[in-house]
């Protein structure tokens, strides 16, 4: 421990007695910090803002109970087979309630596909039937989701939002040019803003799983985005009971499962899956980012990870190439000295250790360099209110750059990890030489 | 000052072990720079065949005034009736930039199997002019994979199939029609009504190819074809992989018993001339008293994944080559600061000699260009390996918007690796400049004197 105390100092003495060459190094690690902090810090905002607002504006819970195999093929080719009866229902019902304050909401949904035609015009939709109050909750900050028009109310069984795109097929859009999103929340804004639409008035068809077409009337009272251009073109939200009735069942595909605290989805997984196995039931409780739903979310997540580590693996090259030679300069320069600190008892792992330590105190003191300099990076580009477009979504995203304790902390583990390993290759072949060799600098 | 890149070219070969470290933190740079452009570059022009030849949005679209918005509502009023089209078609024939036009009609209605049906987006299309799509060049460069159905053949290659449609493949699913025109030709029919309430159901729905569509005719009556499902294909969209299906233009016409056509796309010979084909196109309509909007595929409203996509992208590299740019000058400026602190004492002696500050700094410079150039060609060489290794390990992966999978393919365009080596020297040459002249300002006896050196 004294040793290592000496040793430390002596690292710290280093550094500032070679201030120039430290610098060097130090420039180099705390661009790479920000360059590498800035990066993270975008993209894990940008795959945390989605996913939270993707929560909000469809009414995903924390975790969602379904039937297995529920969102398989063969769900879709006989759906009913993997709807949850009114017995399946009553124990969910029964299993939430126990769960006291824990569970905020417990939203059924039923997912049924058709034609709507308004007048003669006519375009297939994807009604997601759902309990109009507990969507409410599950909605979260998105509770006004309605571009134009107004959200559906509990007691309005034949209300329907239609997506934009399902909207304008049916003839119906937003009218004029509203401020449709508060620029401070990025949410739209609660006020009913006028529709323009030829009839509100659409006849659903749907059919039963024996085959038999049920028609129905719906009316739309709002108009929304679901955050995907192509999802729009059929997306239609209405009551639950509107759903079954297209589907000629009291069946549902879920519940989506709202938290007082989402942090507790994995225990109240487990404990769901416990009791329904125990009640004799074929129920699943899973995160619905493990789902097939998920899929567009987890193949963007894996794009993301493609740039990250294509960006890492070059600063990784970048840094460590510029440390190195930094280290490999300072170590030649100390030749004699080092054969001095040899000749004086210390020893061969004293030595690397030396060089190992002032490689890491240029890790800190370029980590705190940096993260100050990413820090202002970060709230200049937050204050800057940049958008940009990206690929199906519907709306513009605003460039934002996170912080996380964590994305920093492992910034600095990286340059740190890459600077003592440069530190140690640079000084192993000096520290071979005997002590005479050193002492007279013959490298 | 004579001979001085020969001189700074000495100067370097004499520092080469100091100077590999810097020449490898460029070229690992660079190499990951052109790999990102190449990677850019290979999904740009996949996403725009998928837009242009999968997606149908042509090189340029016309629709009629309003259209877009509205042909799905009001499908009489903002479709082109018979003479607008044959206008259309001969003033694309006329001009030589086009190379062909392709009509199409968009609809819904339900597709069934004879006991189930399913909503289905139904595209009609000539089947030969579906066929000079497919074997278009651009495509088939991009992307041979886009052109071929998942199963079965296109309908212009089934002769004996009038009605052939294609079903996208997750739509084939649903319906649970796992055979296609050509596997059940000559083989014995299914029973006339099915047992759709029983286990033999899955049996006798793979008997046949046949399909039903169901629509409504645009005066409001219902109407049925029926189709032999010739082919399946993974859709430009995931979200259409369960509804899209492809119908010869006629039969969709006759189910909404009309001569209409929702909209005209132009291929080009040249994809440049888009903006001025779409306006010489729009105004030559309006002389005819034919109200139209045009769109070329690079248009937001009409091909919003392909802009929306490569914005995104756009904006991701530009961080990115940003961020490594910006690592690259301070290394290098890191490591010129270095050589330039142990060379004080060589610097006072030039100037001693009669050097003068521009000249050394000059010297100083051509050094970090040509440490540049040596790293921006030994990057490019370690870029062009890794492609040849990527590309050969014939990755796949699951980009988001794609139904199904493509190679990971790299397809470095020489503009973009000459874009982003341009942006480098500048940067390392402002930086050494900075470093030197700062050390420049000293006297020769000082420099000669120097602590540093």
């Amino acid at each position: 421990m004294k040793t290592l105390h000496l040793l430390l100092r002596l690292a710290v003495r280093n550094v500032r007695r070679g201030w120039r060459h430290s610098i060097a190094a130090i420039g180099t690690m705390a661009i790479g910090f920000v360059a590498l902090a800035t990066f993270q810090g975008y993209l894990s905002q940008l795959l945390e803002s989605q996913i939270a607002m993707n929560y909000a504006r469809n009414m995903i819970g924390d975790f969602m109970v379904r039937k297995p195999g529920g969102g398989s093929v063969d769900a879709r080719v006989r759906p009913d087979k993997y709807w949850l009866d009114e017995k399946d229902q009553a124990f969910v019902q029964a299993w939430v309630k126990r769960q006291g304050a824990d569970v905020r909401a417990a939203m059924r949904a039923l997912l049924v596909e058709g034609v709507a035609n308004a007048g003669p015009a006519s375009a297939s939709f994807m009604l997601f039937g759902h309990d109009i109050a507990e969507g409410h909750i599950a909605r979260r900050d998105w509770q006004w989701y309605a571009w134009a028009g107004r959200p559906a109310r509990p007691d309005e069984p034949n209300a329907v939002v239609a997506g934009l795109g399902l909207g304008q097929s049916l003839g119906c859009v937003v009218k004029g040019n509203p401020q449709i999103f508060d620029p401070r929340t990025a949410r739209p804004i609660a006020a009913e803003r006028p529709m323009d639409c030829k009839t509100t008035s659409v006849q659903l068809s749907g059919s039963s799983p024996t085959g038999r077409v049920n028609a129905l009337d719906g009316e739309i009272v709002g108009l929304t985005s679901g955050g995907v251009r192509e999802f729009d073109q059929r997306l239609l939200w209405g009551p639950l009971s509107l759903a079954q009735d297209l589907a000629s069942t009291k069946g549902v595909d879920s519940f989506q499962i709202v938290l007082a605290d989402p942090g507790r989805a994995p225990a109240l997984i487990e404990r769901f899956s416990a009791e329904a196995k125990a009640a004799g039931l074929h129920l699943q409780a899973v995160d619905w980012q493990q789902t097939e739903q998920a899929d567009l979310l987890n193949r963007g997540r894996d794009m993301m990870s493609i740039y990250r580590n294509l960006v890492v693996f070059v600063l990784l090259v970048i840094a460590g190439s510029a440390v190195l030679t930094t280290m490999a300069k300072t170590v030649r320069e100390r030749t004699r000295e080092i054969g001095t600190l040899r000749s004086l008892g210390f020893r061969k792992g004293h030595m690397l250790a030396m060089f190992a330590l002032e490689a890491g105190v240029l890790a800190v003191v370029s980590g705190v360099l940096g993260a100050v300099v990413a820090t202002g990076l970060r709230l200049a580009v937050d204050a800057a209110g940049i958008t940009y477009r990206a690929g199906m979504l519907a709306e513009d995203i605003p460039l934002t750059i996170g912080w996380s304790g964590q994305t920093y902390a492992a910034g600095f583990a990286f340059l740190a990890a890459v600077a003592v390993l440069a530190g140690w290759v640079a000084a192993r072949r000096v520290v071979e030489l005997r002590v005479a060799e050193a002492l007279l600098g013959e490298h | 000052m004579k001979r001085a890149w020969a001189f700074a070219f000495a100067n370097l070969r004499r520092n080469r072990k100091r100077n590999l470290a810097t020449v490898a933190a460029i070229a690992f740079g660079y190499a990951g720079l052109v790999l990102l452009g190449g990677y850019v570059v290979r999904i740009e022009r996949f996403l725009k065949a998928n837009a242009v030849f999968i997606q149908h949005a042509g090189h340029v679209a016309v629709w009629k005034q309003g259209g877009l918005d509205n042909a799905a509502a009001e499908p009489d009023k903002y479709q082109f009736d018979r003479a607008q089209t044959d206008a259309i078609l001969a003033w694309a024939k006329a001009d030589p930039r086009v190379e062909r036009a392709t009509r199409y009609l968009r609809g819904v209605g339900m597709a069934g199997n004879a006991c189930a049906t399913r909503p289905a987006s139904l595209l009609g299309i000539d089947p030969q002019e579906h066929a000079a799509l497919l074997q278009h060049p651009e495509l088939l460069t991009a992307s041979p994979e886009l052109a071929r159905p998942a199963q079965g053949q296109w309908a212009y290659q089934v002769r004996d199939a009038p009605r052939g449609v294609a079903l996208a493949a997750g739509l084939q699913k649903i319906l649970q029609k796992p055979k296609v025109f050509d596997e059940v030709r000559g083989k014995p029919p299914a029973p006339t009504v099915l047992d759709c309430d029983t286990d033999k159901v899955t049996e006798q729905l793979a008997a046949d190819a046949d399909i039903q569509v169901v629509g409504q005719t645009y005066d409001g009556t219902l109407n049925a074809v029926d189709g032999q499902m010739v082919a399946s294909f993974h859709a430009a969209e995931p979200v259409a992989e369960e509804t899209a299906m492809i119908v010869p233009l006629s039969t969709l016409q006759s189910l909404y018993a009309t001569e209409r056509v929702t909209y005209v796309a132009l291929l080009l010979r040249d994809t440049a001339d888009a903006p001025q084909v779409a306006a010489d196109l729009k105004a030559a309509l309006a002389a005819k008293a034919i109200a139209t909007e045009t769109y070329t595929y690079a248009d937001q409203a009409w091909a919003p994944y392909y802009v929306g996509t490569m914005a995104f992208l756009g904006s991701m590299v530009g961080f990115i080559t940003l961020l490594v740019t910006a690592v690259l000058v301070f290394t290098v400026a890191g490591a010129m600061t270095l050589a330039i602190l142990e060379r004080t004492r060589e610097f006072g002696t030039w100037r001693a000699l009669g050097f003068q500050r521009g000249h050394v700094i000059g010297l100083l410079v051509r050094e970090s260009l040509l440490l540049s150039l040596v790293g921006l060609a030994v990057g490019l060489a370690i870029g062009l390996c890794a492609t040849y290794a990527v590309n050969a390990a014939g990755i796949r992966f699951s980009p988001p918007g794609v139904a199904g999978t493509m190679q990971l393919l790299i397809t470095p365009a020489a503009w973009a690796c000459l874009g982003q080596a341009i942006l480098l020297p500048p940067g390392i040459m402002a930086a050494t400049w900075w470093v030197v002249r700062g050390q420049m300002r000293k006297k020769p006896v000082d420099l000669l004197n120097a602590a540093t050196a």
